[in-house]
């Protein structure tokens, strides 16, 4: 996994910024925190070349610099961030829906001018304030603070540190420690919320994007396509109005806070009206509109929760519960994936022991008569090896003697969606990786192939 | 067998637990339904009557964990050949009938019933020639039971298996025709091709309508059994197809009797097929046989010594050009 990951961001580092800086970012990704002189050493570069490496990628927010006492001299440690670097890959999606997501013209190109530069101001460059207010107010750029610059890790060593000063007349013991370090995670300091009413634009305050955020909007979109897919459109269109609606809030990864039905009627737009009552069979004719919405609203509720209904009051009050609906979404690629490469049967298998957990060959024979063929479970073995070798599945010994022959061991077969997911994540990136490997082959000449100059241009549309 | 006389009372208490079927039933609940027959009967009485049955060989007789007895009735035919039978017989008899679909060897009867290896087995060639057992031979090892039970592996069934392999043909056509089945009745017609059908809809089907449906169809001359049709419904919902939910349709103003709980059960649900599109396995390493293991960035078989990214490289040069030619103007590639 990390080896897949590290080259992977190396290349990505590479397209951005070319294989000097490359270079620099490779040795803090394999090292980890280090000052300056050392980063110089290990990269091969001089020390004025490696300082200014280390600013294009401070700039862009991918390095974190931290200043620590070191006996009589103050020191510089350097450490870089592998998910701001894996971050760079959604760039693409940010800008291309950003004006979607903002609901404002224009968006797209402060995104992309935010992205390209890492950090930017509003001097001079913006003219229609409503769009800087909107992007600010809901959070989709946040300024840029000094103490950003620092990791959470240095974060806390400068708390612990500030408390053991505190400390003079004894020496702490381990529990003591730890109690203090307990109260420095709470003391770490918390960004001051903006007051309401305030003008918040500051032409000489820097901001970035706020890629949490994106990746909210991002995952409302694959949660949108998905009830597309399984349910119809007017259903996709009342999960897309739920989901506008909470997300004008801080994003939880966990489940959303609750909402009336009044209000997700009164935000649902009157048009699609006509579209709801062609697309879902009522009990009974004449149905107004609020009762209709909320047959969508019931039937979201029972259909694989995506919805879930809290309680009664106004009419019913629903949540979302993101981490159930990205379950799904996560086990239906998974399953996507296997159907690919390993058939129904492959599917079949995946699915009856995630339903029921470990078991035996003969178990499987049992619950699925369609395994059963001579040789004995054969193609069950076969099937399950197959999983095996690319470490989906894995395979529990039980045995029944002493001496473990394997003639009398029961071989159970087990799976866990958990592990297949990051097998997948793995794959994913290793492949990204190969295609940037590929796409640096063409630029550089290294690969012989004719009507090189449209496939370099079919490869950047890809990126 | 002792041969008693049957009472008029007896054949009443043996109706009541024939009334109740192939099952066993408590002697208390026994008791408390024969009190609208034979009111004021004492459980002494009782006693005796179940005993009597039992040794005419109307009954047969378990008993629970907590030592109480349960009951089951047998037919009359069955009976009057037990009485025919000696005392070991009887016994002999018993094992194989508590053995159910599993059947019992003639190894395991010895164990248990410790007689004369010759006398068990005239015993069980006796019984055979009265066809009250019968001899089985699933795994080349003899297995004795009852006559009229289908022992365990034949159940499983005439029609989806011929020589103890299942027939694709007859699985797949059969599971076509239940998936077609399910799907037009999981969603309305007349409407919009994504039509859907209000919350608590209990119009959706059920077990036995798809068994119905396939008789219906007269795909083969086999009777077709409700197990065979769930094992199929089984493998649609294991493939994602299908979905099977719990719905319950107890209606409150009803008098609850035994009829209604068939209305609280399981239907089952299509799911809208839909198409596949996993980016990782349209690129050439989601298909490739060496990407787990073989394909290392510097090694013999690299991305940059490849041969299936040309080829997909070149489909999408070949795509774009298309596209442009016919001044689609896609902005992204659509693998």
């Amino acid at each position: 996994m990390a080896q897949a990951l590290l080259r992977l961001c190396c290349y990505i580092i590479r397209d951005d910024f070319g294989p000097i800086i490359e270079e620099v970012a490779k040795v803090l990704l394999q090292k980890g925190r280090l000052p300056l002189v050392s980063i110089s050493k290990f990269s091969k570069q001089s020390v004025s070349k490696t300082r200014e490496c280390l600013f294009v990628l401070i700039q862009h927010n991918l390095v974190y610099w931290a200043e620590t006492r070191e006996g009589s001299r103050n020191s510089i440690h350097y450490s870089i961030d592998q998910n701001e670097v894996l971050a760079r890959v959604n760039f693409g999606i940010y800008i291309k829906y950003a004006n979607e997501w903002v609901r404002h013209r224009g968006a797209d190109e402060i995104t992309y001018y935010m992205l390209l530069n890492g950090k930017g101001t509003f001097n001079g460059f913006i003219e229609d304030r409503n769009i800087s207010k909107r992007t600010n107010s809901e959070r989709y750029l946040t300024p840029v603070r000094i103490t950003d610059s620092k990791s959470a890790q240095d974060k806390a060593s400068e708390a612990e540190q500030r408390e053991l000063a505190k400390v003079t007349n004894f020496i702490p013991t381990k529990k003591q420690m730890a109690e203090k370090r307990k109260i420095n995670f709470d003391s770490i300091e918390r960004p001051t919320k903006q007051q309401k009413g305030e003008d918040p634009i500051d032409e000489n305050q820097y901001y970035r994007v706020n890629y949490e955020k994106f990746n909210a909007k991002s995952r409302n979109r694959q949660i949108v396509e998905f009830v597309k897919a399984q349910i119809n459109q007017s259903a996709s269109i009342i999960a897309k109005v739920v989901l506008d609606i909470v997300d004008d809030e801080k994003p939880n990864d966990v489940e959303s806070y609750a909402i009336s039905a009044q209000r997700i009627i009164r935000s649902v737009p009157i048009e699609k009206t006509d579209l709801f009552n062609q697309q879902m069979q009522s009990a009974r004719r004449g149905v107004t509109r609020e009762i209709l919405i909320k047959q969508y609203l019931d039937y979201l509720v029972e259909y694989d929760d995506i919805l879930r209904k809290k309680d009664e009051n106004m009419g019913g009050m629903y949540i979302i519960r993101y981490n159930e609906i990205c379950e799904s979404l996560k086990k239906e690629i998974f399953e996507d994936v296997i159907m690919e490469k390993y058939g129904f049967k492959g599917v079949r298998i995946v699915r009856l022991l995630y339903e029921k957990g470990k078991l035996d060959e003969k178990a499987i024979v049992n619950i699925d008569e369609s395994f059963r063929s001579s040789p004995k479970a054969y193609r069950i073995n076969e099937r399950g090896f197959c999983t095996n070798t690319s470490n989906l599945s894995s395979c529990q010994e039980v045995p029944r003697s002493a001496d473990r022959a394997p003639s009398r061991t029961f071989y159970l077969w087990d799976i866990d969606y958990k592990k297949c997911y990051d097998v997948l994540l793995n794959n994913y990136y290793q492949t990204l990786a190969n295609i940037h490997q590929v796409r640096f082959d063409y630029e550089s000449g290294a690969s012989k192939t004719p009507r090189k100059e449209r496939k370099r241009r079919c490869i950047t549309t890809i990126e | 067998m002792q041969k008693s006389e049957v009472t008029e009372d007896d054949w009443m208490v043996w109706d009541v637990i024939n009334s109740r079927g192939q099952v066993f039933v408590d002697e208390i609940k026994i008791h408390e339904l024969i009190q609208e027959i034979l009111p004021d009967t004492s459980w002494e009485i009782f006693q005796d009557i179940l005993l009597n049955l039992y040794e005419v060989g109307l009954v047969r007789k378990r008993q629970t964990h907590d030592e109480r007895y349960m009951y089951q009735a047998r037919s009359k035919e069955t009976a009057t050949k037990l009485q025919a039978l000696e005392n070991h017989e009887f016994e002999i008899y018993e094992l194989i009938e508590n053995s159910e679909r599993k059947g019992i060897s003639k190894t395991d009867i010895q164990k248990q019933i410790k007689l004369v290896q010759s006398l068990v087995e005239s015993s069980l060639k006796n019984m055979q020639e009265q066809k009250l057992i019968k001899e089985v031979k699933p795994k080349t090892k003899k297995l004795y039971m009852l006559f009229d039970i289908k022992p365990h592996d034949e159940s499983l069934s005439r029609l989806l298996y011929t020589n103890g392999e299942p027939d694709t043909f007859v699985v797949e056509s059969l599971k076509s025709i239940c998936y077609n089945f399910i799907y037009r009745r999981s969603f309305p017609r007349g409407m919009d091709e994504d039509a859907i059908f209000y919350p608590n809809y209990n119009g959706y089907v059920t077990l036995s309508k798809v068994v119905q449906c396939v008789q219906e169809t007269k795909v083969t001359e086999i009777e077709i059994e409700e197990a065979d049709i769930k094992q199929i419904l089984d493998v649609l919902i294991f493939e994602g197809k299908i979905i099977k939910k719990f719905i319950s349709n107890v209606d409150p103003n009803s008098m609850k009797t035994d009829d209604n709980r068939s209305d609280s059960q399981f239907v089952y649900i299509a799911k809208r097929a839909r198409n596949i599109n996993n980016a990782w396995t349209q690129a050439p390493c989601g298909r490739c046989p060496f990407f787990e293991n073989e394909c290392t960035e510097n090694g013999e078989i690299s991305p940059s010594t490849c041969i299936f990214f040309p080829q997909w490289l070149n489909k999408a040069i070949n795509m774009i050009q298309n596209d442009e030619e016919n001044e689609k103007g896609k902005d992204t590639l659509d693998w």
